[in-house]
């Protein structure tokens, strides 16, 4: 009887501590994802008895690759498979002591993480991955400054119901697509108060883009010069 | 002595922001002649804010712009601003903001830090001169025992450059001290510092401050007496 009680209370034990690795930094290592654009950033700040300290899982998927994340549970790609899928969580774990209640992911290049040129990044299919969050309350997504596909964004933004750093909340994971590779841009959260700034990755036109924006520009300067040119 | 320090620290900060400050523009909150006067100061202002650190000046290049703000008795708001939508309880006081947009991207969330004191009620309000973007959702963190912060989210709706938000109100019985919060966007945060937020030390009652007046009447007739 003894050693059944035992058994049972490691086995929930295991349980738990299973449930808990499974729930967290589950972006960080998904094999799915490019393996040069995952990882965790740490964001921290902290102004006399308020603490802002909490991680962001971020992952790119590569077009095709999200529905493809066993990890994620083989979730549903809103671009069908077409475009870079961008991933984040919110990990309050970190010993901080205030609440976190937004992440935003900029697509304005300023410094100090952008490249300072303010690229079309055209994202798209703001929305997020349930069953990721601890405790499972879904979180409210917009891009800035608004959902409209035809005006430029600033930002992607996830207002969270406020995630506890007492019991180490989660957010579910966060995500937005584009058909633009990454580069590093701003991301922040706040809470308590604070806010935090560090590089997240987010879309660049790819430099194919560039190359032909730039073969177009020479073709109107030869046919402007040729125009001009004297007949005979 | 801790108290000391932070306080010294955020009047030399106020002072800088001052003396540097580009002129911003300014909405009624920052100069109303109604705002809480706890005896030594009147609780309204105007605070810059920079995402690169440097409010004193404001490049317009970034996340910049500033938080207008005043206190008020609850008699004093409801005067100044009736059915504005927003109205704090009995006894207490009504802190409150308006957000003025400046630099290249919009503001999509203000959270105002408040040292794990107790809260009343959050809200939004328009009138008596303050008018703009309401906010889409307000919260007090993690509760109203013991807050950590008042958030104003425009996510949905953000305030675009060159525009404000509406009055942001939150109320609570404690009397302000000079504390600080932050705004978001463009994928950066910028620090307000400062801001008022509520301190340990309640407001006094009406029965304390009668009991205090006859305490002085009594001492003055005692002395005439002599």
């Amino acid at each position: 009887m003894r050693k059944a009680v035992i058994l049972c209370v490691i086995s929930i034990s295991l349980t738990i501590l299973y449930a808990v690795g499974a729930s967290a930094g589950v972006l960080a290592t998904d094999p799915a994802a490019l393996p040069a654009w995952q990882g965790t950033q740490l964001f921290q700040q902290t102004v006399f008895t308020l603490n802002l300290k909490a991680n962001v899982d971020f992952a790119v998927y590569s077009p095709g690759a999200f529905s493809g994340s066993a990890a994620l549970g083989n979730p549903a790609d809103p671009s069908g498979g077409n475009d870079y899928v961008y991933a984040y969580q919110v990990l309050n774990d970190q010993g901080g002591n205030v609440s976190v209640t937004q992440l935003s992911v900029g697509f304005l290049d300023l410094p100090p993480n952008g490249d300072g040129v303010d690229d079309a990044e055209v994202p798209q299919n703001i929305g997020f991955v349930d069953g990721f969050a601890s405790p499972d309350v879904d979180p409210s997504s917009s891009f800035n400054p608004n959902n409209n596909p035809n005006v430029l964004k600033q930002a992607a933004d996830w207002a969270l119901a406020g995630l506890d750093p007492s019991t180490s909340d989660t957010s579910d994971v966060l995500f937005f697509t584009s058909p633009y590779g990454p580069e590093w841009d701003n991301g922040s959260i706040l809470g308590g108060g604070l806010g935090a700034t560090n590089a997240l990755p987010s879309p660049v036109p790819e430099p194919a883009t560039f190359v032909l924006g730039l073969l177009a520009v020479c073709l109107a300067a030869v046919g402007w010069a040729k125009r001009r040119r004297p007949a005979g | 002595m801790r108290h000391l320090t932070n306080t010294t620290f955020l009047w030399g900060v106020s002072l800088a922001v001052a003396l540097t400050a580009r002129s911003a523009v300014s909405g009624p909150l920052a100069t109303h002649p109604d705002a809480f006067f706890d005896g030594s100061i009147t609780w309204h202002g105007s605070t810059p804010f920079d995402s690169d650190g440097n409010p004193a000046v404001l490049e317009g290049n970034d996340l910049e712009g500033t938080v207008d703000w005043a206190v008020f008795t609850k008699t004093a708001f409801d005067n100044a601003f009736p059915a504005s939508g927003y109205s704090p309880p009995a006894g207490e006081l009504a802190y409150t903001f308006q957000i003025n947009v400046g630099g290249v991207t919009d503001v999509s969330r203000l959270a105002v830090g408040i040292n794990n004191e107790p809260t009343g009620t959050i809200g939004s309000f328009s009138g008596g001169g303050v008018a703009g973007i309401a906010p889409v959702s307000t919260s007090l963190l993690p509760n109203t025992t013991s807050t950590t912060s008042a958030e104003f989210s425009f996510v949905g709706s953000t305030i675009p450059v060159g525009s404000s938000s509406s009055g942001l109100a939150f109320s609570s019985r404690r009397i302000p001290v000079d504390f600080f919060g932050s705004v978001v966007d463009g994928g950066l945060s910028a620090l307000v510092i400062p801001l008022p937020s509520p301190s340990p030390v309640n407001i006094p009652e009406p029965s304390t401050v009668v009991l205090a007046g006859m305490a002085l009447v009594l001492l003055g007739w005692r002395r005439s007496r002599r």
